[in-house]
């Protein structure tokens, strides 16, 4: 946490005047975060400019992909028709998230026209 | 003698037939006359309680009778002219009538501004040797004066404006002849500027002056603003601080007042410039919005049951688009004849059966859903995997938004974690004969002001129908 | 007497179903209609088959309980019931289509421009005339006095999905010829001080 804060001040001090920069904060297995951390966390990193981009395994609480908002389960996306072995997960088009009304109605239109491609389970 | 009612039962009787006193008003306005001919008053109140019945019209002489306005100090002096015996009604009760009926709004003129600029520049001179000591009398009179002074200022004003927005209908009434006929137009037009810019001299611009912050006062006097900043200074260095924020909210709601009069100067600015067409259609729409506006006001009476405009009146008279609504359109019904359709009847039946004899009472502690400790969250998770293996599943393109359906009726504070620790359930059973199919296509559903956007889950039998 | 022509067969059964639709769903059909991907007004097929085959449909709809009703100033049709029954509510809409169309002009009016460009589509209503709409107090007052509870986004959407506006970007609408009417028909009638 504190090279975050180190990361910050150092970025902001050679950022121009009125720009911004937001950096991806990668963090493998996000289970290892205790969930009331998150809380805090979150806001913490988007108010420095810093982006969570994490993953985790399907024991991860649900609570916690609620809090994060934005989840992209690629083990669920699979083809049977791989062109190689090993290479049967195909994922496209964005993530599933938890948002405000609003924004889901306004993104609904692009829900309209969807093109129907079907992913079997391996 | 007649009865004599007290001034709170007079004013009542007044207020319970308010046209009387407005009529009053407008004559009084017309003539620029601060007093009412006894015997006009009269005629008007006779006018008005002709359609009453013989009790009422009694209360009503009795209320009305110069007597008893003197006795019950609503009107304060009686002037015996020449043509009459003339009433000086309280100032204080034709305020009230004024702000009943906007119409009767007194505008501020150039030099009613300017005499209350005085009454403030006396008061900021005063201040000078004011000892600014809470106990002495005089201090704290010229300190009530000021805020006085001020609060009298800002309500003069605010009716002011609201007498300025109504500027459309006078524009319209004055310029509804010409605007109608092309003919006429053109003579008119000059006549029309004149008594328009009058209007704007006389009425709007002195506020608008009054209230600029940049405009400087003949004779390098200083303007409503710094007269008062220099008040305001002067309090604050005699650490009089609570009067000078009282005084810097005066301030904001006078620069807060500006804004309405450009509008209402840009309103005016606009319609000058207008050739006869155009001049005819603000006319047209002004008229109409008056309409509007009077069955507006309808509503706005204390009868509860008037909250939405009779629509019937307005219709009638402009006769567009009558009659036009949405129908329902036919309900279709799609009964089918195969062993399938009927299969399905059944299961559908049995499945809502069941689902009815398995929901329970709730099972849950306490707000496990909001409490996080892991311990509660571990409870509420078992309790919907139990649900979960007795629930019944069919075949369905959308499964998320059949869990979603299902859990919001059964489940106790039901939120989005819940639905996410059954998808994942369900995804990993592997004891049941369906496939989960994850799709690429999205959809989305809202528990409150929170949406969830999420790709559809087919579910599909892997064993065919009719085995079992 | 012998009909060797139905006068169904002259109408394609789709074009007329799709007309049922629109005029049951408390639309105006129009001979202008806004397209919306090609941003462009066209002629309006439909308003050319009921134009064409006027009789048929009159009695068409006459046979299912409708008077098919055109107006003339705006060029449009649209239902009406045969039997007033439920006149309170046809009466109610009708009422909040004027109100919302008057208070458009109204503002367009006193905010200096002439009528003809709100009926144009390069012009009309945009973001700022949207704002001030909203924040006039009275106007908003007056809305919900109308049934329109949630203001000028509902009226507005109202008077779209009706064609009397066309919404032309996401902050921007013009009116339609069958709005024009509206507004015309009030101006004359000031005109001939009616």
């Amino acid at each position: 946490m504190i090279n975050l804060q180190l990361a910050q001040i150092l970025l902001n001090r050679i950022k121009k005047e009125g720009s911004s920069v937001v950096f991806p904060l990668v963090h493998d297995e996000l289970a290892d975060i205790s969930i009331d951390q998150f809380d805090w966390l979150l806001p913490h990193l988007t108010k420095n400019d810093f982006r969570l981009f994490s993953a985790a395994t399907y024991s991860v609480s649900p609570e916690l992909i609620r809090k994060v908002g934005n989840l992209h389960e690629i083990g669920s996306m699979r083809t049977s028709r791989a062109y190689s072995e090993g290479r049967t997960i195909v994922y496209w088009k964005g993530s599933e998230k938890f948002t405000d009304t609003t924004s889901a109605k306004a993104s609904n239109v692009i829900f309209a026209e969807q093109s129907e491609l079907e992913l079997a389970n391996s | 003698m007649k009865k004599h009612f007290s001034t709170i039962d007079t004013l009542k009787i007044l207020l319970d037939y308010p046209r009387i006193m407005y009529q009053c008003i407008e004559k009084m306005d017309q003539s620029n006359d601060r007093l009412i001919n006894e015997s006009v008053l009269a005629v008007v109140v006779r006018q008005h309680i002709e359609p009453l019945d013989t009790i009422e019209q009694k209360r009503l002489l009795s209320a009305f009778d110069t007597n008893n306005l003197t006795s019950a100090n609503v009107v304060s002096d009686i002037d015996k002219r020449d043509d009459g015996r003339f009433l000086l009604f309280q100032e204080s009760v034709l305020t009230i009538f004024r702000l009943c009926e906007a119409s009767l709004y007194k505008e501020v003129t150039d030099a009613k501004l300017k005499s209350r600029m005085a009454s403030l520049w006396d008061a900021e001179n005063r201040l000078e040797s004011a000892t600014f000591a809470e106990n002495d009398p005089d201090y704290i009179e010229l300190t009530e004066d000021i805020t006085e002074q001020l609060g009298q200022l800002l309500s003069l004003l605010r009716n002011n404006i609201i007498a300025m927005e109504r500027i459309g209908e006078k524009l319209e009434s004055m310029t509804a002849e010409a605007s109608r006929s092309p003919e006429k137009f053109p003579q008119y037009r000059q006549t029309m500027f004149e008594k328009t810019t009058h209007l704007f001299d006389r009425h709007i611009k002195p506020t608008l002056t009054f209230l600029d912050p940049k405009v400087r006062l003949l004779g390098g006097k200083s303007n409503l603003f710094d007269t008062l900043k220099s008040i305001r200074d002067k309090y604050r260095v005699n650490n009089k601080n609570s009067v000078a924020d009282q005084i810097l909210r005066y301030d904001i709601s006078f620069s807060n007042a500006f804004l309405p009069i450009q509008k209402v100067e840009r309103q005016v600015d606009h319609f000058l410039r207008k050739t006869r067409v155009g001049m005819l259609q603000y006319n047209a729409m002004e008229a109409n919005y008056q309409k509007l506006r009077t069955l507006y006001n309808k509503t706005t009476t204390s009868n509860l049951k008037n909250r939405f405009m009779d629509a019937s009146e307005f219709c009638a008279s402009s006769k567009f688009a009558l009659g036009l609504k949405q129908h329902t359109r036919p309900t279709c019904y799609q009964f089918g004849e195969s062993i399938a359709y009927f299969e399905n009847i059944f299961a559908e039946i049995e499945l809502r059966l069941t689902l009815i004899n398995s929901d329970h009472q709730s099972l849950f502690s306490s707000d496990s859903y909001k409490d996080e400790s892991s311990g509660k969250q571990l409870e509420r998770a078992k309790i919907l995997y139990e649900w979960l293996s007795n629930q019944q599943f069919r075949s369905t393109k959308d499964v998320i938004h059949v869990l979603h359906n299902r859990l919001s009726e059964w489940l106790e504070e039901y939120q989005f974690t819940d639905l996410l620790t059954a998808i994942i359930h369900l995804s990993h059973k592997s004891d049941w004969e369906y496939n989960l199919i994850t799709t690429n296509q999205f959809s989305y559903i809202t528990i409150d002001d929170e949406a969830f956007i999420y790709r559809r889950r087919k579910l599909e039998q892997t064993v065919s129908d009719n085995n079992e | 007497m012998n009909d060797s022509h139905n006068p169904f067969d002259k109408v394609v059964a789709e074009d007329s179903a799709e007309i049922y639709k629109q005029l049951t769903q408390g639309k105006v059909i129009l001979k202008q209609h806004y397209n919306d991907l090609e941003h462009k007004l066209e002629e309006n097929s439909l308003y050319t088959l009921l134009f064409n085959n006027s009789i048929h449909f009159l009695s068409l709809y006459q046979h299912i309980g409708y008077q098919l009703t055109f107006n003339h100033e705006g060029s449009f049709y649209y239902l009406k019931e045969l039997h007033d029954q439920s006149i309170d509510e046809a009466d109610k809409n009708a009422f909040k289509i004027q109100v919302a169309l008057l208070l458009i002009g109204k503002h367009y009016a006193t905010t200096g421009r002439n009528l003809s460009l709100l009926y144009a589509q390069e012009a009309g209503l945009d973001e700022s005339d949207l704002e001030s709409l909203k924040q006039d107090h009275e106007f908003c007052e007056i809305l919900k006095a109308a049934h329109f509870g949630k203001g000028w986004d509902e009226a507005l959407d109202f008077l779209t999905k009706r064609n009397f506006i066309f919404q032309t970007s996401q902050t921007s609408w013009f009116v339609s010829d069958a709005g024009k009417a509206f507004l015309e028909h009030l101006i004359e009638a000031y005109e001939n001080n009616e």
